[in-house]
């Protein structure tokens, strides 16, 4: 069954795009092997970088000799040396990301999002670590920069239902500490919890030096809320059960929407993450493609 | 308050409607899973007061909807004493009658009653109250609507009183009241009122048992307001008649025309001076009149001549007093250049007197032998087959005596000439074959003649009728002042057999013998005229040539036969005119000046008709003189006169005794005698007053305007 799914994660429009435009690390990350990423500790491998006097304690390998031939003056030699890195994907499988107006839920739409995601990430020779969680950490496969672990991934992911209730702060502070080397960090959460937690786990994640990205994925009823009639809403995660005439209280509906997605986007950027609203009416490709070109922005600068 | 329509009040039951529509159409619940609760919940909190509240007054507003909706259907009015209720009050019906008769131009120095009436009529159209309906009418001895049908719009109203003119017509009261009456009937207004604005001349009630029985029959739903102008009316003197006397209207030949002046005033008349003029020329003839007592009438006789033969009117005139209209009157004439008439006698006699054309001859021109060339009337004596040639056509008249009998192609001749516009006057006498006069002039004749039977052996004479004429050549001896056409005796006549069937229609009887049996007939054939008498022209069988009424007898014959298109150029105010021209002027432009007016006034054009084209004009509502034209000739092509009715200007106004019932039976409060008159709704009953539609209907137009605004907010997202 996992592997009959796993094909449906891996939008081929969301991936070509996405190869296209590689996975790019805003920051220079400590990297564990060569990948296509600077790090930012220059050695002695491929790439000149510069030249600095010779110290004492310094290996006298690296010393350039013609420098020294020609000026008398000992200078060592520092390379450039290419890392790779590791992005972890933390999907919210609690019940509200159950919720879809049309055929996709939430947590279809994070999955398959974060299924894309892992693939690139694989693909240009990166690690990816990938944890669902609700009130804890419920799934987490281990980092991996096998390209051929990508179906392994979807399986597991596929695997998952979500039941219960949301913790995102846990889930976070579970990260941070699992997840000592610096790297990126991509959440895809609807973000219905504890915005308290949400941010402390933000800023544990970002002291120890993690690049965070948080995906806030929403369905297009919950930002838009267009419904009309009488209409019972029952809740998920626990939440009541509520009957009335939608368009009685749209405007103050979507003014605590907009409001609590406010709050999030400022919760992100004092904690200097990235918020990207993810709405489930669009399409994956459309979705990625959009982050990805944010990113190449950003990482140009 | 009280309800007209009380049974729509159950329609209050329909309040209960907005409830059922809510439980009815309820939209079905849908059921859904959804995520963000709690900013559902914090929404509702925030709004639900609101949203019920919303709610509730909706249903408040759309249940006073239907509730007004149904009490405006069931037609509320206030309820007001009987006593005080004022007519006039908003919603009510109204139709004014404004009495536009000749009278109305009555002056009181300053305004005329109709000015005054008008100005009246224009206080009741700003006092009637908002919602009220008016049609305003124009009442004398016709009925002409200005507005026909009740509208609320003042302006259109006012407009039309303002351009409501006088006509010179005579007045009746009742049609007018029948006619608005009938209209109000038709009306469902709690209101129905009628005014009246009239000088309440004493002609004008002429109907009035059935004014009495129509405000009686309409009391309960229809007050008559008889509004009288002018406490009495004023006294008036009026030329009151205008005649040519015994002659025919030619070419520089005196006609002498007899002026009737009435005095309907309280004093006597002292030195009236009466004036006649041709056309709008400069007076002809003065008379003086020394003494008219009141309520008496004097004649005077003046003279005209014309320089010119055609179309003319005669005016007579007196100086002016406080009614103008009737201080003039207008006939009109077809002057002729000369008369000529041939008269064929059917036997010679050497003994000139003895000859069938000699009394004819000499009564044509009732003048000294000296005078003969100077008058207007030119006679040529002829034999039988004189007939026979189309020279004929220059004679005017045809006269034949004691014609045997004529050629087939003298009938064929006569025929044409008659249906031409000739005049043949036919005096049968011994010679006379009347199988063949019944055989080959048939056609012509109005009568057919019996065989010569002699009078009564009794009486040995049959006498003609003394009185009773309405022929225009006999109408003047109706009159016994005129002397009598009784004197005439015949010994022998043929007996007239009038003819039957629609051959009849053309015929009429001129004069008749005492034993009603008729002496003379008219027929009119085509353009002309055929007159037969049952008796000779000579002394042979009647005493007509050698009795005095002879000479005015044939001058009225001659004057009828040559005056115009058959005699029609004296109208009443309305009657409309109409006469026949060649046919070449068929479509040409019809042009008019109409009395007062010095320019011409487009009217229309001349109607082609079968044989000729036809001249036709009805706006004569004007006393005087009308000169029409046809295409570009500056010479009218007909005058006619319109003259007023005399009795139109006896100014007396009706009893108090007879209009002060009718007018207390409208206004209860205003009695004469102080008490309450059956016709009125007695003091302290409460009856139904105006009705209030406008406040609810405002209030139903805002109670809309809330319900569609707060259901258009309901329906936007909160």
């Amino acid at each position: 069954m996992a592997d009959s799914e796993s094909p449906s994660y891996l939008d081929p429009l969301a991936i070509s795009r996405g190869e296209s435009l590689g996975i790019l690390a805003r920051n220079v990350v400590e990297g564990y092997r060569v990948g296509e990423h600077r790090s930012p500790f220059k050695g002695f491998a491929i790439e000149f970088a510069q030249h600095r006097e010779y110290t004492v304690g310094d290996d006298p390998r690296h010393l350039d000799w013609k420098v020294l031939g020609r000026t008398d003056r000992y200078y060592i030699k520092q390379y450039e040396q290419d890392t790779n890195f590791v992005v972890h994907l933390l999907i919210d499988g609690s019940e509200s990301m159950n919720y879809g107006s049309g055929k996709v839920t939430k947590l279809h739409y994070a999955k398959a999002l974060a299924a894309c995601m892992a693939y690139l990430v694989l693909l240009q020779r990166d690690a990816v670590a990938v944890g669902v969680f609700d009130t804890e950490t419920r799934e987490y496969i281990q980092r991996t920069d096998s390209l051929a672990k990508i179906h392994h991934i979807m399986n597991r992911l596929a695997a998952f239902e979500a039941t219960q209730q949301t913790n995102i702060g846990v889930a976070m502070s579970d990260l941070s500490r699992i997840a000592k080397a610096k790297g990126i960090v991509i959440v895809f959460s609807d973000l219905y919890d504890d915005e308290e937690g949400f941010e402390r786990g933000l800023q544990q994640l970002r002291f120890i030096g993690h690049e965070v990205v948080v995906f806030h994925v929403l369905d297009l009823q919950e930002i838009a809320f267009s419904f009309t009639g009488r209409v019972e809403f029952i809740g998920l995660e626990g939440a009541p059960t509520l009957e009335t005439n939608p368009q009685d209280i749209r405007k103050s509906y979507l003014e605590e929407m907009n409001a609590m997605r406010k709050r999030m986007q400022l919760a992100c950027d004092r904690t200097g993450s990235h918020y990207v609203l993810t709405n489930t009416g669009n399409s994956l490709a459309e979705t990625l493609s959009a982050y990805l070109v944010f990113r190449q922005k950003i990482t140009a600068r | 308050m009280t309800f007209l329509n009380f049974s729509m009040l159950f329609g209050l039951l329909a309040v209960g409607l907005p409830v059922i529509i809510h439980l009815l159409t309820k939209p079905r619940l849908k059921r859904m899973k959804w995520a963000a609760t709690k900013f559902l919940l914090k929404s509702l909190q925030k709004n639900r007061r609101r949203v019920q509240f919303e709610d509730l007054i909706l249903l408040i507003l759309r249940c006073l909807l239907v509730a007004l909706l149904v009490l405006l259907f069931a037609r509320p009015a206030w309820l007001v004493d009987a006593a005080g209720l004022q007519v006039g009050g908003s919603n009510s019906t109204v139709v004014i009658l404004l009495d536009n008769s000749q009278s109305m131009g009555q002056s009181n120095g300053t305004q005329t009653r109709f000015e005054q009436a008008k100005s009246m009529a224009d206080g009741i159209l700003s006092k009637l109250g908002s919602g009220s309906t008016v049609a305003l009418y124009l009442v004398s001895d016709t009925v002409k609507t200005l507005i026909p049908k009740p509208t609320s719009d003042i302006a259109i109203l006012q407009r039309s009183l303002a351009q409501a003119t006088l006509s010179d017509r005579s007045t009746d009261l009742y049609p007018g009241l029948k006619e608005a009456v009938d209209l109000l009937k038709a009306s469902q207004s709690a209101h129905r009122d009628i005014y009246l604005l009239t000088d309440s001349q004493e002609s004008g009630w002429k109907q009035l048992a059935q004014i009495r029985q129509l405000q009686d029959d309409n009391k309960a739903d229809i007050t008559i307001h008889f509004i009288i102008i002018g406490d009495k009316g004023e006294d008036n003197l009026a030329v009151t008649g205008l005649q040519m006397v015994g002659t025919v209207a030619a070419m520089n030949q005196p006609l002498r025309c007899s002026v009737q002046v009435t005095n309907y005033g309280s004093t006597p008349a002292q030195r009236v001076s009466v004036k006649l003029a041709i056309d709008d020329n400069p007076p002809q003839d003065e008379g003086m009149i020394e003494k008219i007592d009141p309520g008496a009438s004097a004649v005077v006789n003046l003279f005209a001549r014309f320089r010119e033969p055609g179309y003319h009117s005669i005016t007579a005139s007196i100086p002016g007093d406080r009614l103008p209209a009737d201080n003039q009157r207008t006939i009109a004439l077809l002057v002729l250049e000369q008369i000529r008439a041939l008269v064929v006698e059917g036997s010679s006699n050497p003994d000139p007197s003895a000859r069938d054309g000699f009394f004819l001859r000499h009564a044509l021109v009732p003048v000294r032998p000296d005078q003969v060339d100077a008058y207007a009337v030119k006679v040529t004596m002829g034999k039988p087959n004189d007939v026979e040639t189309s020279t004929i056509d220059q004679y005017q008249l045809v006269f034949l005596s004691n014609v045997a009998q004529l050629t087939p192609l003298s009938a064929q001749n006569l025929q044409r000439y008659v249906n031409n516009g000739g005049a043949l006057i036919i005096f049968p006498g011994p010679a006379t074959d009347i199988s063949y006069y019944n055989s080959s002039l048939g056609a012509l004749l109005p009568a057919q003649l019996g065989a010569a039977v002699d009078a009564p052996a009794a009486q040995k004479f049959l006498g003609w009728k003394s009185s009773g004429y309405d022929h225009p050549i006999t109408a003047l001896w109706s009159d016994p002042a005129s002397g009598s056409l009784g004197g005439v005796k015949v010994s022998k006549y043929f007996p007239l057999q009038p003819k039957t069937g629609d051959a009849a229609d053309s015929t009429r009887i001129v004069v008749k013998y005492a034993n009603g049996e008729p002496a003379v007939m008219e027929q009119l054939l085509g353009k002309g005229k055929v007159i037969l008498f049952s008796s000779t022209a000579t002394t042979a069988w009647s005493t007509l040539p050698i009795h005095p009424s002879f000479v005015p007898l044939l001058l009225r014959i001659v004057a009828y036969a040559t005056g115009g298109p058959s005699g029609k150029l004296d109208l009443a105010p309305g009657q409309p005119f109409s006469f026949e021209i060649d046919s070449d002027y068929a479509g040409k432009e019809l042009s008019v000046i109409r009395p007062g007016d010095k320019k011409r006034r487009i009217v229309g054009q001349a109607e082609s008709g079968e044989h000729s084209a036809l001249v036709h004009y009805t706006d004569t509502e004007t006393a005087g003189a009308y000169q029409l034209f046809v295409g570009d000739d500056p010479k009218p092509k007909a005058v006619f006169a319109v003259e007023s009715d005399p009795t139109e200007s006896n100014l007396k106004q009706e009893a108090k005794d007879q209009v002060d019932p009718l007018i207390a039976a409208a206004n209860p409060a205003t009695s004469p005698d102080g008490s309450t008159p059956g016709a009125a709704k007695k003091s302290g009953q409460l009856v139904p007053g105006e009705e209030v539609w406008y406040p609810l209907v405002i209030a139903a137009i805002l109670l809309a305007i809330m319900e569609s605004s707060l259901a258009h907010r309901s329906s936007q997202s909160k």
